[in-house]
């Protein structure tokens, strides 16, 4: 009986992939990717018949936007392990150039094409790479589509923004008391959201650990302290309920800013850029 | 010839170079915030932000270097006076390794989330769990035998506390090895204090109420079971008290070596060799050092703020080289 | 003080290596613990201490159970040099000799004017004034066994128990340490000695326990227990005697063939 079904479900999917192969002729089939941010680009471009698998960091809600989390848990995973994504027979892989490079090195060395994208540290470098795994996988229009419907819903953004220097300004404490300042995604997402980063007042450039008697002489409007990964907690998310920074907040507007909006640089980021607009709209 | 100050000139003369640490502690922020930025925050009458940060950040962390500072020297110094040993210290036989272990689990079980007092209980635990091996491992065995034991121990336990932050879920597990093997106090709060203080001093009433014994052990059991010692209730006394504190301290600080190992011995001279004396100037000298060391760490600031645990490592590190070399020497002579 | 044990046993791995041993000693007598090795002489010594645990048998200070005393009243009532001359750390001498007061003092009292004055008296007993400021690790052999010495006689006990006090000590120093115990039964305390050197044995001993194979064999005056079929017997030897300022010398002159 089992055997019975398996083997059905082994002829459709034949089939199924020969009829796609059929219609999508030239195009890589077998698309492995091994990074949570070309995972993301991956699944918004290609349908996921396509897809040989995705790193298993994607199916943490925490990094993953909603709108990807159903087709993310329909996908086989892998962990960044040459062996197991070899066994996918994968036609094209899909890398960051910071993350499983042992396997990246081995998986080219038996000639499999391995694509590198660097992580995005701003929404020029998105549109870059979205054109690049456009080309690589054959769906360029569907690439030029999404950027440019970004493209419209960032001016809307901006356009409502307002100058900078009336921007109030906010605070995002990420754990460990970082802070991500000028020059990076996190900026890009509060100023199109209409308010400065605590960050670029303070002249940090790039992400940088601030230590906490310095977060304390600082003033801002409003304060976001919330991390996803508080259970089971760690001594780093702990650390966001010391007393000084809740009595900090405790004086102040504060708004929940979940981390996935800037892991990975997507046109879904800028739904914390609304959150933001949202608050400040609110507030005034 | 010998090195006597009278006893209670040394004591006030640490009381008084502690108090001036302390004092310090409170002046003295992070290289990055400007050392001494207090003084123009209150100079701008942003009073309100000063006393914020020496109320909630820098005292707890005073506090903290002062009182765990003082449970590794008065634990060494009675470890050292209950074994015989020059080369016990929490760090060496691995109780502070285990007292870890038993930090970590209740942490990132999330079982202190639920249970604030898991924390230190579980830690304790762990370091009595280690006393207990090691009575096991080495209750009649020499010098060797205990630090070999301790070695055993504290590796077993760096290993399991590696696996438990490898298997969290939390993404920050993993990195925060680091802390649990090399600590600090850094962004402690009051409520670290509250939780590990009225361990600690359980733990040093303990030891305390063990001095004078730790003398008479001078003389080999034999002698000191002559002169009314219990030596069973001593035992138990040291070994809980130990635990005890050693184990409060490291569930708030992770592990901080040498202390324990470093300032009994550079103190014992002083105090004519007599263990129980040893007991309350290394208490002092532990609580002088590791506040010392922990405004060091402000003042030089490479990147991120350096670890407690380092700078005592460093120290202790070649002391306790030259104090195997030292056994080594009177092995063979 | 007079101490008695009645029937001390000690057993070890199911061999009782102590048998059946009772002996007293009275106020001012001095009895030597005499016997070949292994006859467990030592063992009988730590066992009426409570440093080691007895199958049987009871020990009795002027007919009180010396086990139903607190720790330091049986240390006041008792003292004990042991075999084990080690110390530990670079304690100076007065320092070692001081913890003779251990069970005066408590808490956080500290030395007393009284301690001190018995500190001083034990130092004067074994001439060890001079070396009070010395760490003991430095000591020679005869020195730091006077000190220990006079470490249990700060004591002050009544009753006083020492465990070969003149192993590995030259002649002058047997002879002083032997002398200083035997001024003290004079004084009126009772002291018991194990004792390997049968000269030493018969020269200062008031009365003499000897014991072979866990059990006493013999209890009485030297001249008695130490007869020629006594020695040949237990300790396979043949000694020489003579008679000197009133009393029996003896000297073990050589070894005899196994029976």
């Amino acid at each position: 009986m089992a055997a019975r079904r398996l083997s059905l479900g082994g002829l459709c999917a034949v089939l199924a992939a020969a009829a796609s192969a059929w219609a999508d002729e030239g195009k890589p089939q077998r698309i492995a990717s091994l990074n949570l941010c070309t995972d993301q680009m991956l699944m918004m471009l290609v349908e996921p018949e396509r897809i040989a698998s995705i790193s298993f960091l994607s199916l943490q809600n925490e990094r993953t936007p909603p709108e990807l989390r159903d087709t993310a848990a329909a996908l086989s995973v892998n962990h960044g392990l040459a062996e197991e994504v070899l066994l996918q027979e994968p036609d094209l892989v899909l890398a960051g150039t910071y993350a499983a490079r042992p396997a990246v090195g081995l998986l080219r060395r038996l000639g499999v094409q391995v694509e590198d994208f660097a992580p995005e540290m701003s929404f020029d470098d998105m549109r870059a790479n979205l054109l690049r795994m456009g080309d690589l996988v054959g769906e360029r229009a569907k690439a030029e589509a999404i950027i440019a419907r970004f493209d419209a819903d960032m001016a809307a953004l901006q356009a409502q923004a307002g100058e900078k220097d009336d921007m109030p300004v906010f605070a995002d404490i990420e754990v460990n008391n970082w802070l991500a300042g000028a020059g990076t995604l996190s900026e890009e997402i509060v100023n199109a959201g209409g308010y400065r980063t605590l960050a670029e007042t303070l002249g940090v450039v790039g992400h940088q650990n601030v230590p906490l008697e310095v977060l304390m002489t600082t003033d801002p409007d409003l304060m976001a302290l919330e991390t996803p990964w508080s259970d089971p907690p760690s001594l780093a998310t702990n650390g966001l309920a010391h007393p000084a920074l809740q009595r900090m907040a405790a004086a102040r507007d504060v708004i929940d800013m979940p981390e996935r909006f800037t892991i990975c640089a997507t046109p879904y980021s800028l739904e914390g850029a609304r959150l933001l607009a949202a608050q400040r709209a609110g507030g005034e | 010839m010998a090195r006597t100050v009278s006893y209670p000139l040394l004591v006030s003369g640490l009381v008084v170079a502690l108090c001036a640490a302390l004092a310090g502690s409170m002046m003295v922020g992070p290289a990055a915030a400007g050392t001494f930025e207090l003084f123009n925050l209150f100079a701008r009458g942003d009073g309100d932000v000063a006393w914020m940060i020496v109320r909630e950040i820098r005292l707890p962390r005073t506090i903290l270097a002062a009182m765990i500072g003082f449970t590794l020297g008065l634990t060494g110094a009675a470890l050292q006076g209950f074994l015989r040993n020059p080369l016990a210290d929490p760090g060496v036989v691995g109780v502070s390794s285990t007292s870890a272990l038993g930090a970590v689990l209740a942490i990132y079980t999330g079982l202190s989330a639920m249970f604030a007092l898991a924390l230190p209980v579980m830690a304790i635990a762990g370091g009595l769990v280690c006393v207990v091996l090691l009575q096991w491992l080495a209750g009649r065995g020499g010098v060797l035998t205990l630090v070999l034991a301790g070695v055993a121990i504290s590796s077993l336990a760096g290993a399991l506390t590696s696996l438990a932050l490898n298997l969290s879920p939390n993404p920050f597990a993993a990195v925060e090895i680091i802390f649990w093997l090399l600590g600090s106090v850094t962004d402690r709060s009051m409520d670290h204090v509250a939780l590990a203080a009225p361990f600690m001093v359980f733990g040093w009433a303990l030891i305390a109420w063990s001095a004078r014994s730790l003398d008479a052990l001078t003389l080999g059991e034999d002698s000191a079971a002559s002169l009314g010692v219990n030596l069973a209730r001593v035992r138990w006394m040291i070994v809980l008290g130990a635990a005890v504190g050693v184990g409060a301290a490291t569930a708030v600080a992770g592990v901080i070596g040498f202390v324990g190992l470093v300032v009994p011995h550079i103190l014992r001279p002083y105090v004519g060799h007599r263990p129980s004396r040893l007991l309350l100037a290394s208490g002092l000298g532990g609580a002088l050092l590791l506040v010392a060391a922990d405004i060091f760490v402000r003042l030089v600031m490479v990147g991120a703020e350096l670890r407690l645990g380092v700078v005592t490592a460093l120290i202790g590190a070649p002391f306790f080289l030259s104090l195997v070399l030292r056994a080594r020497a009177e092995l063979e002579a | 003080m007079k101490l008695e044990s009645r029937h001390i046993t000690v057993e070890l791995g199911g061999w009782k290596i102590v048998d059946d041993v009772s002996l007293q000693v009275a106020p001012g007598e001095l009895v030597g613990l005499i016997g070949p090795n292994g006859a467990g002489k030592s063992t009988l010594m730590r066992a009426m201490l409570g440093l080691r645990e007895r199958a049987g048998g009871e020990v009795l200070l002027d007919g009180r159970d010396l086990f139903s005393m607190t720790g330091p009243e049986r240390a006041r009532a008792v003292s004990f040099l042991p075999q084990d001359r080690r110390v530990e750390w670079r304690l100076r001498a007065r320092d070692v000799v001081m913890l003779g007061r251990y069970p005066h003092q408590s808490g956080l009292g500290g030395a007393t004017a009284k301690d001190h004055a018995a500190v001083d008296r034990a130092l004067e007993q074994v001439e060890a004034t001079y070396l009070v400021d010395r760490p003991v690790q430095v000591l020679s052999g005869g020195e730091r066994t006077r000190v220990l010495l006079a470490r249990a006689l700060a004591v002050e006990a009544p009753v006083m128990m020492a465990d070969e006090p003149t192993t590995a000590l030259d002649p002058l120093h047997q002879l002083q340490v032997m002398e200083i115990l035997r001024g003290l039964a004079d004084a009126g305390r009772g002291v018991l000695v194990v004792l390997h050197d049968l000269s030493l044995a018969a020269r200062f001993m008031d009365r003499l326990v000897l014991m072979n194979m866990g059990r006493a064999i013999c209890d009485g005056a030297p001249v008695d227990v130490l007869s020629d079929e006594r020695l040949a017997e237990v300790y396979r030897v043949r000694a020489l005697r003579g008679e000197a300022d009133g009393r029996t010398w003896l000297l073990p002159w050589e070894s005899l063939p196994r029976a």
